[in-house]
């Protein structure tokens, strides 16, 4: 077998990442992307306010919050205040991230600022996944250039007489790496219930009994039905390590992707109505991937897959 | 352009290759690395048998004889912290459980609580059917021995 050369390997890297593709995909996906934290996902005020009010420090910080607090220790920059005024900061980013005005600078803040909250809510004792792919995703788009259309910024550009770019090679990867994370988050999940789980993962009674439990905490009819169903139970068992193992293949057949970001879709959606898993920012990525990831219907592709 | 590509490879590693720093700091119910943590969700099973499941539901009464839901926001943690922290150990008999509960929850109320009830559904799925059993604990400070 021939060892590639680092000149080979380079250019297959620059390949795999920067193929040019349309602006306009990019530009779709930070509207639906910004759209959605700004009116959907953004972390709670009030939740903020109490997390920080009813507890006299941070019970387990995340290395983010760590870093601020080197900087701006808890006890003098985290007040109600503070919080108050950063929350509508970072709200105000957003919308001008969303109409895309000098996206460039503010996009970046809007990205890191959402991270700043998630951090800050998750650093008094209880962490999730939910958010972590689409923080991902946000911080990855802020860096590309999804200004360049249906953004101020591409209007103010063309009536000053220039060209907003329509197709670039960094308009690709913000799609390629949630891609790649997604397919490494459910290789993990599937890799480490087959290894400690073992074959016992799929007997129906762990799934039934997890079932129970989230259904019961979250009173959901469904759970709770589909909690006594042994039978059922194997089925999904089975169909989830499937799934779960399966998807990493979605990186090498480009022709099935989609079909494969819709079984995510339908695999989340199925979490969500039997176990009330609220995976709503993953579900936002994966729908973007469907909609806007190499997809033809919003302008020709100069090229598709990498080679 | 170069110089662009090369930013945007520096994140690509770092958001993939940091995914190994909390498998490496083996942080398994605290992690601290948001949002790169371990994706090792739901791992465990279980072996065959009855599924027991519970409903698990806090409550009060307030110094002027109002009935409160307690919630997420009345103790100021997610209910998996509350579980964890409080309740579970209430339902194992941790007697000092309960009035730490209490003194976090009135620790920012104008209307105080002076009792607090735990009340608990547990479901029993066999192949014969399913069994549901009800147990309410309460806690008052002042009453000498309560439950």
């Amino acid at each position: 077998m021939k060892i590639p050369s680092l000149q080979e390997l380079a250019e297959w890297w620059d390949r795999y990442w920067f193929t040019p593709a349309p602006t306009v995909n990019l530009a779709l996906a930070r509207v639906l992307a910004v759209a959605a934290q700004v009116f959907w996902l953004f972390p709670s005020l009030d939740e903020q306010l109490v997390r920080l009010q009813s507890n006299p420090h941070f019970i387990h910080p995340q290395f983010l919050i760590r870093l601020v607090a080197t900087v701006f220790p808890r006890e003098t920059w985290f007040t109600p205040q503070a919080i108050t005024v950063v929350w509508w900061s970072i709200k105000a980013l957003g919308v001008l991230s969303l109409v895309g005005l000098f996206t460039r600078v503010v996009m970046p803040l809007f990205a890191l600022g959402s991270w700043f909250l998630v951090a800050h809510r998750f650093s008094y004792g209880d962490v999730h996944h939910s958010e972590a792919m689409f923080a991902f995703f946000l911080l990855s788009l802020s860096l590309s250039p999804c200004g360049e259309d249906l953004s101020l910024d591409a209007w103010r550009k063309r009536r000053a007489g220039g060209a907003p770019a329509q197709v670039s090679p960094l308009a690709r990867w913000p799609f390629a790496l949630a891609h790649l994370l997604l397919a490494m988050a459910y290789l993990s999940t599937g890799l480490t219930k087959v290894v400690f789980g073992g074959l016992r993962w799929m007997n129906g009674y762990t799934l039934q009994s997890r079932t129970l439990q989230d259904a019961l905490g979250r009173d959901i009819p469904l759970g709770i039905w589909v909690a006594q169903q042994h039978t059922l139970s194997i089925l999904l068992s089975v169909g989830t390590i499937i799934f779960e193992l399966g998807f990493v293949a979605s990186l090498f057949l480009p022709r099935w992707r989609t079909a494969f970001f819709a079984a995510a879709l339908a695999f989340h959606v199925g979490l969500h109505l039997v176990g009330g898993h609220g995976f709503f920012g993953h579900l936002t990525v994966v729908l973007i991937l469907l909609i806007c990831y190499d997809t033809p219907w919003l302008r020709p592709q100069p090229r598709l897959a990498p080679a | 352009m170069r110089y662009s590509k090369a930013w945007v490879s520096l994140w690509i590693v770092l958001a993939v290759g940091l995914h190994a720093v909390p498998i490496v700091l083996r942080q398994r119910q605290n992690q601290t690395t948001w949002p790169w943590l371990t994706w090792a969700m739901y791992k465990d099973s279980r072996p065959a048998g009855p599924i027991v499941g519970e409903r698990r539901r806090l409550s009060g009464i307030t110094e002027t004889g109002r009935p409160v839901t307690i919630d997420e926001d009345s103790v100021g943690l997610s209910k998996f912290v509350v579980n964890r922290v409080f309740v579970r150990p209430w339902l194992l008999g941790d007697t000092t459980a309960a009035p730490r509960l209490f003194a976090q929850l009135n620790q920012r109320r104008r209307d105080p609580l002076v009792e607090i009830r735990l009340s608990v559904e547990t479901y029993t799925v066999t192949d014969s059917g399913t069994a549901v059993r009800k147990q309410t604990l309460s806690y008052e400070p002042d009453v000498t021995g309560a439950r």
